[in-house]
């Protein structure tokens, strides 16, 4: 039997690659955010042959690129570096004709079409806009995490886990994210000490067995950190037990923060419909409030935050911003259509 | 990972996928990866939407043309390094309200604490006239449940896909003659299954070949078939139909489970059926665009709620609360 082409006006040729011409006055789709949704987002309206512009922000490739393995995005039996898999997402929506500039979005305009951008080097307009921003790992706010983030206190143990070679870290958190990067430590420190709030975890069964099992893994219940502590370099955490009360030390030589998310939406609040944690506020077509203005990813989702999630809702939301053009230029405008 | 008859004694599964498309497979991939005895039951690697696409280039991540099929064991390769399990069996009849539930398929019985269907959306919307009121009575959907009351005796498969081709050679194991009744004028199976049936001596092959209608009284007595414009009736003993369409396969839930407009099931926002324990995914609801990235995602979002259904957990909450 014959399959149907899935979306309107899908052509089934590949569009040449490059080669474009000139960027365009007006971009069909602006993505802002370079992670899993807003690249499977690219790659969806690039193949639609809309004119698309993928502004990267502060992390090109998105969370996947701070993950050493990725064992659970379907379709790689053997697992992918993070790295890896953020940047065949990239060139598969730069095949497509998406184009993708390293630059970060300032300031916002979706009051009026077509939408405004603006980044640190230039102002850019767009029909759609699809928000795909993420979120950023939620910091302690407890005395000695600035003086010592960077140099002691981290949240991405990919990056900084090779410099505690032999030493004692303590992981703070108890989720999945925690447990994980825990483990991944394991490979350097001589010890991980976990700091959970709770007392018992919330990561799933495999990860507690893989933990519970690991002779390097100890863990501190019922207990929150409340100071970094140290002179020139990390010397230890203050933990405060929260059913005793009772505050101790813990030695460590470095701090790696796992307590959640927190997302990237400072730009759009008094734009766009926000839950009170800060999401970008969605319908399961992944529209916001404002029509032409589409989701996807982390900044939508606080539950998820699974590669496949992310990339699955890119998808819908480039198909959504597709529908959106279809009927904006069915419609009589003042202007001249699209070339 | 290919298992066989399963004894009834055995324990209960934790969960049991029927379907291994991209939506079924990665829900296996994560409900094994998080330490769940999980099965999948499935009636081949090209049973289904994604697995008889032949090129595909917007799977994010994949940019190198792959097929369907390609695809697909490539999720279910992942799945079973995790430990889930796939058996090759065509599901017949579910009982969603026992406990642990039951999965009657061609080849035994399944049974699991929770089910999740992902039989996707190639099913049928109308009958052969005849065939419903013949069910039972000749009229069979599974080769290897009633291909033995058919011992020398002529039967008739009505289908040009892999399944219809599988189970037309199945049949010939106990018809004394099997005619493939393609609607098309080239029969749609791999290259390899094409080149069997058509070489194989109980096989009669009639291409661009449609069925009319069931003929019999009692039981099947034959089928009225057209051919360029030409009637004419072959007497046979069994018709197994294998016709696809494009609209949700539920017909083996029975009533069970209730069905929105466009025969789609209706679940909450964790994909979860009205039925506690059943969950259904993929291009089976109505709600979503039917792509593989997106069925896979429906497949994740599921394998996480049955994983706080299984431990008793509550509601879904962020990581950190």
């Amino acid at each position: 039997m014959e399959i149907k082409p899935l979306i309107a006006g899908f052509e089934p040729q590949e569009r040449p690659e490059g080669g474009e011409g000139e960027k365009p006055a007006v971009y069909d789709v602006i993505v802002l955010g370079a992670g899993p949704a807003g690249l499977t987002a690219a790659i969806y309206t690039g193949r639609a042959r809309l004119k698309t512009l993928v502004i990267a922000g502060p992390l090109p490739g998105g969370e996947p690129s701070n993950t050493d393995l990725v064992e659970n995005y379907p379709g790689f039996p053997e697992g992918i570096a993070g790295m890896d898999l953020a940047q065949r997402f990239q060139s598969q929506a730069e095949r497509f004709g998406a184009e993708v500039v390293f630059d970060e979005a300032t300031a916002v305009d979706f009051s009026q079409q077509p939408f405004t951008v603006q980044t640190y080097s230039t102002t850019y307009k767009g029909r759609t806009v699809i928000i795909a921003t993420g979120a950023e790992p939620r910091r302690l706010g407890v005395p000695g995490e600035d003086k010592f983030f960077g140099r002691g206190v981290s949240t991405c143990a990919t990056c900084d886990g090779f410099f505690y070679k032999d030493k004692r870290v303590v992981v703070v958190g108890g989720g999945d994210s925690a447990i994980a990067e825990g483990l991944f430590l394991t490979k350097f420190a001589s010890e991980v000490i976990v700091v959970h709030r709770r007392n018992q975890l919330r990561a799933t069964k495999i990860l507690q067995e893989r933990a519970f099992a690991n002779p390097k893994m100890r863990f501190v219940w019922d207990s929150v950190v409340e100071e970094i502590l140290g002179d020139e370099t990390v010397t230890g955490v203050r933990v405060r037990n929260v059913k005793t009360g009772e505050t101790s030390v813990i030695e460590t030589d470095g701090v790696f923060v796992y307590i959640g998310m927190v997302p990237k939406t400072e730009l759009f609040v008094g734009q766009l419909e926000l839950d009170k944690q800060g999401y970008v506020v969605a319908d399961r077509h992944q529209r916001t409030n404002v029509p032409g203005v589409f989701v996807a990813g982390d900044v939508q989702d606080p539950n998820y935050r699974q590669i496949v999630i992310a990339a699955g809702t890119g998808a819908v939301a480039a198909m959504e911003a597709e529908r959106f053009l279809d009927e904006y230029w069915q419609t009589p405008h003042e202007e001249a259509g699209p070339s | 990972m290919e298992i066989g008859l399963l004894p009834q004694t055995s324990e209960p599964y934790d969960v049991i996928i029927i379907g291994g498309g991209p939506a079924g497979a990665t829900a296996a991939l994560y409900t094994a990866r998080a330490g769940f005895r999980t099965l999948v039951v499935d009636k081949g690697l090209t049973a289904g939407a994604l697995g008889m696409a032949s090129k595909i280039v917007n799977y994010p991540g994949i940019q190198e043309p792959i097929s369907g099929s390609d695809l697909v064991r490539r999720i279910r390769d992942q799945a079973a390094s995790f430990g889930a399990e796939f058996v090759t069996d065509k599901v017949l009849r579910v009982s969603l309200r026992d406990e642990p539930k039951q999965v009657w398929g061609g080849r035994g019985v399944y049974r699991g604490r929770v089910v999740v269907i992902a039989t996707g959306a190639m099913g049928r919307t109308r009958r052969i006239p005849g065939e419903e009121r013949l069910l039972g009575r000749g009229v069979s959907y599974c080769a290897t449940c009633d291909g033995p009351f058919f011992s020398g005796k002529e039967v008739a498969v009505v289908g040009n896909n892999d399944e219809a081709v599988e189970e037309a050679l199945t049949l010939t194991r106990f018809a004394t003659r099997v005619h493939l009744l393609s609607p098309t004028a080239e029969l749609q199976s791999s290259p390899e299954l094409t080149e069997e049936v058509t070489a194989h001596p109980q096989v009669s092959l009639h291409l661009a070949t449609r069925v009319r209608e069931i003929l019999g009284e009692e039981r099947v007595e034959g089928v009225r078939i057209a051919s360029r414009g030409e009637e004419r009736i072959l007497p046979v003993a069994g018709v197994f139909v294998y016709l696809q369409g494009n609209v949700p396969v539920t017909d083996f839930l029975g009533d069970q489970l209730p069905v929105e407009e466009g025969g789609c099931l209706v679940v909450d926002e964790n994909f979860q059926t009205p039925i506690p324990g059943v969950f259904a995914i993929g291009d089976v609801l109505c709600r979503h665009l039917k792509q593989a990235v997106v069925a896979a995602a429906d497949g994740v979002r599921a394998a996480m709620a049955i994983d706080r259904y299984l431990s008793g957990r509550g509601k879904l909450r962020p990581d950190w609360s």
